[in-house]
């Protein structure tokens, strides 16, 4: 049994089935991402874990320890909201030393335990100051050292990050996943943004409509997907039906759905002769810069694909030239 | 387009005038001896003395402060429970609770006053009892007042997080609740207790009603003085002015403080 155990979880909410036979494992010291769009059922797993919502069918157990039916104070849980629900009338300090109060600690642990977790946060210069006076990024970091000093068994992370701005969240993902490995939580993290999932996970759940899609470390998710819903959400693959994919390449598609991520589509404006790859021409219909990356649209036997280019490579490649491409056969993925 | 900037400050101006004039005239005259002409004959504080000199004058002010203390109390309590138990428990509730504050609203005073009196009159030493009636009649007057300040500051925090929050802490809802929300609805509660008791404090007609002489206040003081000179009943009625004025501004000077606050900490935040 993994440290932390789902069985069956099934949630109703009326006639809504939310949750359909989550069966799902976390070991200790694993920071494991639940990704998946609005509405899949990813944050009301983590609140049955919590204890915020109770379980329509199944059990959950912590540490080798039914958790199921125990209320959220009995859990050893420690949770940060997507809204930080720092308490407003205390202050940084009374924050974090709340639920240490509640444990009945003498003074003197309480006041060092606050100030070590806010030195671990970077906030100690903070201690006296109320929520309404930190930046949005400082209150989710108080929000942080508020649950893991309480030394929880397992903190959950529900879309912390999702109220700031994308330079601090980049920021912040780091410092999470640095403060998770330092003081090795075990950490569930649930959001819907693919990327963040890519850089903090050690495992992710990709859940679909109260199922889970498919489990497995980043990499692996990234370039493996199962299903056409796997590929959507992950990555920007290229999804041809069987029939584009004959048009695209010349060959039969061995699936209904083929996915092709963009980056592994070689181009070049001379014939190509990579070995073992599937070699076409067509036509470049537009590109739009990525971030480092040029993402060209490329229209092929009337089948339009993408692939992404390093800005660098990508001068020569202007909108109507005519380009090679060469996509191995490795990278041609057949979904379910 | 060229605005024209003196129009809006002349509108201003002579509505101000307009609502400001009858209160100025009523202050010159409370200190006129007399005035026969167009210019007062002469000033006096005399009848200011009358009036602070009646031995009953300080104890109506204080029993008008009483009767509006304890309403306010009790219906706070009762809206703030209701409140809380439909946040937690059953936010459907809400409408319910809303439509009953509400209704006070549409009811006058009086006609509140007469329907109590007429079914609690003779009931017993409890509930036929006129002060214990007229407690209650308020409860139900200033009942809108208090669930819209309250409610009104319970929609600017997220009260089930909040609990949730101190839950996986390690606190129970109750405890939460008084620890954590409460003290983010003080402003609130100020503010509708301080609304509430301006108008029980000038009411007349209600206390008249219910409790006839048992309670005299200063209202009724004022009616029993309305065979006295018109000076006399003016600075009863710009005493009374001045402490219903004192009252208010307490509860706006707060409010400003607080926005004041929140306002410049979260400028300071932003830098």
């Amino acid at each position: 049994m993994s440290y932390i155990q789902f069985e069956n979880i099934h949630k109703y909410f009326g006639a809504a089935h939310v949750l359909k036979g989550i069966n799902l494992g976390v070991e200790y010291g694993e920071l494991v991402t639940l990704l998946g769009p609005s509405g899949c059922g990813k944050s009301t797993l983590l609140r049955c874990l919590a204890g915020l919502e109770q379980v329509s069918e199944g059990k959950i157990f912590l540490d080798g320890k039914d958790i199921t039916n125990l209320t959220p104070k009995q859990r050893d849980i420690g949770m940060v909201f997507q809204q930080y629900s720092l308490f407003p009338n205390m202050t940084v300090r009374q924050n974090v030393a709340f639920g240490l109060q509640i444990q009945k600690l003498d003074k003197a642990t309480i006041e060092n335990k606050v100030k070590d977790m806010l030195e671990i946060v970077g906030l100690s210069d903070k201690i006296n100051q109320y929520p309404r006076q930190l930046s949005g990024g400082q209150q989710q970091r108080v929000a942080l050292a508020r649950a893991i000093v309480m030394d929880p068994k397992v903190l959950l992370l529900d879309e912390p990050l999702s109220a700031i701005d994308a330079l601090l969240r980049k920021n912040l993902q780091i410092e999470i996943r640095r403060i998770q490995q330092e003081l090795n939580i075990t950490t569930i993290f649930v959001t819907h943004d693919q990327d963040e999932a890519m850089v903090m996970s050690d495992t992710i759940h990709l859940f679909n409509v109260g199922q889970i899609e498919q489990s497995g470390t980043p990499t692996a998710i990234y370039t493996h997907p199962r299903t056409r819903f796997a590929a959507n959400f992950i990555g920007n693959y290229n999804i041809l039906t069987a029939g584009e994919f004959h048009a695209l390449t010349g060959a039969k598609g061995e699936a209904e759905h083929i996915a092709i991520r963009p980056e592994v589509i070689a181009l070049s404006r001379s014939p190509l002769n990579t070995p073992n790859a599937y070699l076409g021409k067509g036509i470049i219909a537009g590109s739009v810069p990525h971030g480092n990356v040029v993402r060209h649209s490329i229209a092929c036997n009337g089948v339009t694909i993408h692939a992404d280019q390093l800005f660098d490579e990508a001068v020569d490649l202007q909108k109507g030239c005519e380009v090679f491409f060469a996509i191995e056969k490795e990278n041609c993925l057949c979904l379910e | 387009m060229k605005q024209n900037r003196w129009l809006p400050a002349l509108t201003i101006l002579v509505v101000s005038i307009f609502l400001i004039l009858p209160l100025l005239i009523l202050g010159i005259y409370s200190f006129v001896t007399s005035w026969d002409g167009i210019a007062p004959n002469g000033y006096t504080l005399d009848f200011y003395k009358q009036v602070f000199s009646d031995p009953r004058f300080l104890p109506s002010l204080m029993r008008g402060l009483v009767i509006s203390i304890i309403p306010i109390f009790l219906s706070g309590a009762a809206v703030i429970l209701a409140l809380y138990t439909s946040i937690m428990y059953n936010p459907r509730l809400e409408s319910i609770i809303q439509s009953i504050c509400m209704i006070p609203h549409t009811l006058k005073g009086v006609i509140l006053a007469i329907s109590v009196l007429g079914l609690y009159a003779g009931k017993g030493p409890v509930l036929g009892n006129r002060i214990v009636m007229l407690t209650f009649v308020y409860c139900i007057v200033i009942l809108p007042f208090i669930y819209q300040g309250i409610r009104n500051n319970l929609r600017a925090i997220n009260v089930q997080q909040l609990i949730e929050a101190a839950e996986i802490l390690g606190a129970g809802k109750l405890y939460a609740f008084v620890r954590i929300i409460i003290p983010n609805m003080l402003s609130g509660i100020l503010i509708s207790s301080l609304l509430a008791m301006s108008t029980i404090f000038t009411d007349f007609a209600i206390i008249k009603i219910v409790a006839g002489s048992k309670w005299l206040t200063a209202q009724q003081l004022l009616y029993n003085a309305r065979n006295n000179p018109g000076q006399y009943t003016s600075a009863i009625v710009l005493i009374m002015f001045l402490a219903t004025l004192l009252i208010s501004g307490v509860a706006f000077a707060m409010q400003n403080r607080a926005d004041r606050r929140a306002e410049q900490d979260s400028k300071a935040a932003k830098e």
